[in-house]
């Protein structure tokens, strides 16, 4: 592993609503292992800026590179597969296949983002995360800090470069937020994941020194 | 971890909607098939008995009762005809051979025909233990008569007069039974063979003996002229009548038809209403699922994969219907299959999936396929990001 290598890149990004409202983000730059965390008030595009980064809406104006991949140019096939290599995403409400049990809906992520089922490693996130013991149990069966754990298990499940975490901590009380909040930076260090939360909980300000305002 | 076994959960998850739609494919699929299995069976069992036989001569009367009595051992006899009669059409120059059978009596409601070897040789019968009748009262008995009555090789019995069962017996001439039929699935399961000359000497007291007279004979022609001229010729100048087997079947299963016609109507409604469950439960769960599809997408897969997602799942119910219907299907065949053998030497077999009901499969995967297309297509169209970031309170 080479120092200093360019996680995620933006240039000269920017959004425009079917409404035509405007946003520009200011441009960012991150090195492996440097968590970032970007906040702002509700209203100013964090999650549209999330959905940027991740690939789930298509880029208007400005560049976005991955890993020095430059996903802005990608035809969308293309997006959805580097996505499911390169990306996790940790979202507010943790919400999964409902179908499925815990297990099993680690194992769908892997499926449908690496390509590749890894039952072991499945099974030791679930550990190192506190929640082995569900594995064969519905998702609706958990409390809220249980499901939070689950997503953060299952993005990290296909060992992707970065992880995008949306308002990750912020339908949790304090305890649990810094809980969960511990859990996702030890974990994405674990498994060479770097970090991007964007939120509004300025409880998390002063756990990264890598911050971007919005 | 796949996408059949994801299907697969989804559909077992919520089983009820699942349910209700794999009824109605599983009564779609039983209807079609029993439908081609008995009209396949009949068909089938009906040219069977007809082999080799290209007309039947008998007394005047309903031609389709004629070949009914005469062939498939159904129906009563129309009447007696003159043996001397019968006899000289057998010479005609146009005839190569014929089979003269005698009916009127019979044992347990079986029939006792009077009549040569040949007609045993026309169904290629085999002995499935004993030998061959060769003088008056000794009986060769079909498969179904033996196992009815738990006849054996060596055993006695007496006819009873007329085709009913506890008619009149004729105490004083019993039957030696010689032989027993391997079963074949014609006929002859259920008849007591015998030579004609029993049936005239059993009934030789009751009456004027100055004639000789049999119930029918069954005519193979040497040519396709006798088709043409003997029919009407047998019509026109004799006391007896003559009707072509194949002619006969054919109007019978024209009696069918129009109920055949219904009942496939019914098979292909209940199927399409399947079709329609099918659709209608798809659109429903989408309304919930649009979420868990975003984020499945979110997860890396393509459109394709949710597209194909959607279809296995209308293919994997589809799948299970048609094995249900089929199993449905085949079990009233099998329960069936007793009473069918007996009354028309027809039998059909469990296992084997028959070219019609190959075509009602293809039909239902069809049918599911093109019910699951319109939802599927809907999901490509989820604008990922705009679900996901709606669903937060």
């Amino acid at each position: 592993m080479e120092e200093k290598r360019i996680v995620l890149r933006t240039s000269e990004l920017s959004h425009t609503y079917s409404s035509e409202e405007k946003i520009s983000f200011p441009d960012m730059i991150t090195e492996k292992g440097k968590h970032l965390l970007i906040s702002g008030r509700s209203g100013v595009g964090k999650t549209t800026l999330l959905h940027l980064l991740g690939g789930l809406t298509s880029v208007q104006s400005g560049r976005i590179w991955i890993e020095e991949q430059e996903m802005s140019s990608m035809s969308k096939s293309k997006r959805d597969a580097f996505r499911g290599k390169h990306i996790g995403f940790v979202f507010q409400q943790a919400s999964f296949i409902q179908s499925l049990n815990v297990l099993d809906n680690v194992l769908a992520s892997q499926y449908f983002g690496a390509k590749k089922v890894n039952r072991d490693f499945a099974l030791s996130l679930l550990a190192e995360l506190g929640i082995a013991g569900y594995a064969k149990k519905k998702t609706n069966e958990l409390s809220g800090g249980e499901r939070q754990r689950l997503a953060i298990a299952r993005a990290l499940s296909t060992s992707p470069d970065v992880v995008l975490a949306d308002e990750p901590t912020s339908s949790l009380d304090d305890a649990n937020a810094m809980k969960v909040l511990d859990l996702l930076v030890s974990e994405a260090e674990q498994n060479g994941a770097t970090l991007v939360i964007v939120t509004h909980d300025n409880r998390l300000k002063s756990k990264f020194e890598n911050q971007v305002e919005l | 971890m796949n996408l059949v076994k994801i299907s697969l959960k989804n559909i077992t998850s919520k089983p009820y909607p699942a349910i209700l739609t794999l009824i109605m494919l599983t009564m779609g699929v039983a209807l079609a098939s029993l439908l081609v299995l008995v009209g396949g069976a009949l068909d089938e069992g009906f040219k069977k008995n007809i082999r080799g036989i290209d007309m039947v001569v008998g007394a005047k009367g309903s031609p389709l009762q004629l070949i009914l009595s005469a062939v498939y051992q159904i129906d009563n006899p129309t009447g007696n005809i003159p043996l001397s009669e019968a006899e000289q059409l057998a010479n005609n120059r146009l005839v190569e051979s014929t089979i003269q059978l005698s009916y009127g009596d019979s044992y347990k409601g079986r029939r006792i025909i009077g009549t040569s070897h040949d007609y045993l040789n026309l169904y290629d019968a085999e002995l499935e233990s004993g030998q061959l009748y060769e003088a008056p009262f000794e009986a060769v008995v079909g498969a179904l008569v033996a196992e009815e009555n738990d006849l054996k090789v060596g055993d006695q019995f007496y006819s009873a007069h007329g085709a009913d069962e506890g008619a009149e017996t004729h105490e004083d001439h019993p039957f030696l039974v010689k032989g027993i039929l391997k079963s074949s699935g014609s006929v002859l399961d259920k008849l007591i063979l015998t030579k004609p000359e029993s049936i005239w000497e059993v009934h030789s007291h009751e009456g004027d003996t100055a004639e000789k007279e049999i119930t029918a004979m069954l005519v193979k022609f040497k040519n396709k002229m006798g088709m043409i001229s003997l029919p009407r010729m047998v019509n026109n100048q004799t006391s007896m009548q003559a009707a072509l087997p194949s002619i006969e079947v054919n109007r019978l299963f024209e009696l069918f038809a129009i109920g055949i016609s219904t009942l496939r109507i019914v098979a292909l409604s209940v199927l399409l209403l399947g079709a329609v469950s099918i659709f209608v439960s798809m659109v429903n769960s989408l309304k919930d699922r649009v979420f868990e599809l975003a984020l499945i997408r979110s997860m890396g897969a393509t459109r394709s994969q949710v597209f194909l997602m959607i279809l296995i799942e209308a293919l994997l119910l589809s799948l299970v219907g048609i094995v249900m219907g089929l199993v449905v299907s085949h079990s009233a065949i099998l329960a069936l299959n007793d009473y069918a053998s007996n009354q028309f030497g027809v039998s059909i077999s469990f296992l084997k999936v028959s070219s019609g009901e190959w075509i009602i499969i293809g039909i239902t995967l069809l049918l599911s396929l093109l019910a699951a297309l319109l939802p599927a297509y809907r999901t490509v169209k989820i604008d990922v990001s705009k679900v996901l970031s709606s669903h937060v309170k």
